[in-house]
């Protein structure tokens, strides 16, 4: 019965008739609750504009929290090691940009259209190069994968998508644009507070490590990472890192299967650190937060 | 030779940071049996074999190794991924590392999270876009020549890794 109930319920939306199912008595959640039902199977798979205007908009949610910090050298060498990460990955075409987010929060953050963020508290933590290098790496995979565009597709019962699709279609100027920016705001707050899935953020670990290791990195800086969080659980400044990731004692578990003893091989000639790393994170710990 | 009370004291300090260093030994277990090494390499000499599920505490990580020492005081290096550090960290730990924050930043965490922005849920929650921010993305963006730089100053040597299954 109540199959029936929804499959009429997402024909009669279909057509525009919300009006008859109030008359007949369905309240506003459920046709809500439908009506998300009905957007995500009829939502058609965004465009690359789309998706660089969800970017953009995570993008600036993010750095609307925190500002990049102010050091252009901080700002270059990320963007020369994340440059040279995207030879690596077979998506040099992706439109990078890399950024250091100036908080004392441990965490990296990812959004559609490379968009790639670390904060200033993870470069404090940090013991080398390769270990950015893993965590930059990871991120990347997120982007190349889209796991934040599918995730923030399924998340969206706002219909902030339908307002993209809609605004891209007839190609709106500003207004339209507008149209659609504060539900993508809302989205990515609600996306980078809650994260993504298990699954995703396994498969970002196990592409991170071939990327980093492809680019002649330590295969090991990702998993030395993890191991770092582990042992900083219940740790002031981490705690959004910990409630948007499985536990780094699984996502070890996953990266053991995955890597066993096939990278080992690649130790010997990978780089580990350089002395610019000390340089940066010497000036991260210097750095004060930004006031609000 | 004698020191003046002010150096002493500075040494005393410095000793005392050594002491929280080695303090943020982790403890963990040992997954899987495997040789202990005297050094971190697979050709070393075994120290002794360890047993699947043996208590260690990690004092370091370098490369695909982690430097342990177990609990009859024997130390070596075994493989990064056969240690799995225990899944909720001692209390101990915590505070040491509000310690650490401390002496590495040169203010208290709890002034990290008072009166500044940051990236917490509520940093999140409370957010206006800032598109500025994400324009000024632009102008730090690598040139080709700079990214090759990079690279050859740390002799990176890009290499073939199959993007196997998982």
């Amino acid at each position: 019965m109540k199959k029936i109930i929804l499959a009429t319920a997402l024909v009669v939306l279909a057509s525009g008739c919300t009006e008859q199912l109030r008359r007949a008595g369905i309240t506003d959640e459920n046709i809500n609750a439908v009506a998300s039902v009905a957007g995500t199977l009829n939502k058609p798979d965004t465009t690359p504009a789309e998706e660089a205007r969800i970017g953009h908009a995570a993008a600036s949610m993010l750095l609307g929290a925190a500002p990049l910090v102010n050091d252009q050298e901080m700002m270059q060498y990320i963007n020369q090691l994340g440059g040279w990460l995207a030879r690596h990955t077979g998506r040099n075409d992706i439109n990078w940009r890399f950024g250091v987010i100036n908080s004392s929060n441990v965490n990296a953050f990812a959004a559609p259209d490379g968009y790639v963020f670390v904060t200033k508290g993870l470069l404090r933590e940090l013991g080398n190069e390769s270990e950015l290098a893993g965590v930059v790496a990871h991120e990347m995979a997120h982007v190349i994968k889209r796991h934040y565009v599918i995730a923030m597709r399924k998340k969206d019962t706002s219909g902030a998508f339908a307002n993209l699709a809609a605004t891209s279609a007839r190609s709106a100027g500003v207004k339209g644009a507008d149209l659609a920016a504060e539900p993508l705001a809302n989205l990515a707050q609600n996306m980078y507070s809650s994260g993504l899935d298990k699954g995703d953020e396994y498969d970002a670990d196990r592409l991170g490590v071939i990327y980093a290791t492809r680019a002649g990195y330590d295969p090991y800086g990702l998993p030395r990472v993890i191991n770092l969080y582990a042992s900083k659980a219940g740790s002031s400044g981490f705690e959004l890192l910990f409630s948007t990731h499985p536990s780094p004692q699984d996502r070890l578990q996953q990266l053991d299967k995955v890597m066993g003893e096939r990278f080992a091989a690649y130790e010997a000639n990978s780089v580990i650190d350089n002395a610019a790393f000390k340089r940066i994170q010497t000036r991260a710990i210097k750095l004060a937060d930004p006031k609000r | 030779m004698t020191l003046k009370p002010t150096f002493r004291k500075l040494l005393a300090a410095l000793l005392c940071l050594g002491a929280i260093g080695s303090l943020q030994a982790t403890p963990a277990t040992l997954i899987r049996a495997g040789d202990l090494k005297a050094e971190a390499f697979i050709d070393a000499t075994n120290v002794t074999s360890l047993p699947a599920d043996t208590a260690l505490t990690v004092l370091e990580s370098k490369g695909g190794w982690s430097r342990v020492r177990t609990a009859d005081g024997k130390t070596g290096w075994v493989r990064l991924l056969n240690v799995r550090v225990a899944a909720a960290a001692s209390p101990a730990g915590s505070t040491l590392a509000a310690i650490g924050g401390v002496v590495r930043t040169g203010t208290t965490k709890g002034a990290a999270t008072t009166g500044v922005k940051g990236l917490s849920k509520e940093d999140i929650a409370r957010s206006q876009p800032n598109p500025r921010e994400v324009a000024r993305l632009d102008t730090f963006r690598s040139k080709p020549a700079q990214i090759n730089k990079f690279a050859s100053a740390r002799k990176l040597k890009a290499r073939d890794v199959p993007e196997q299954n998982p």
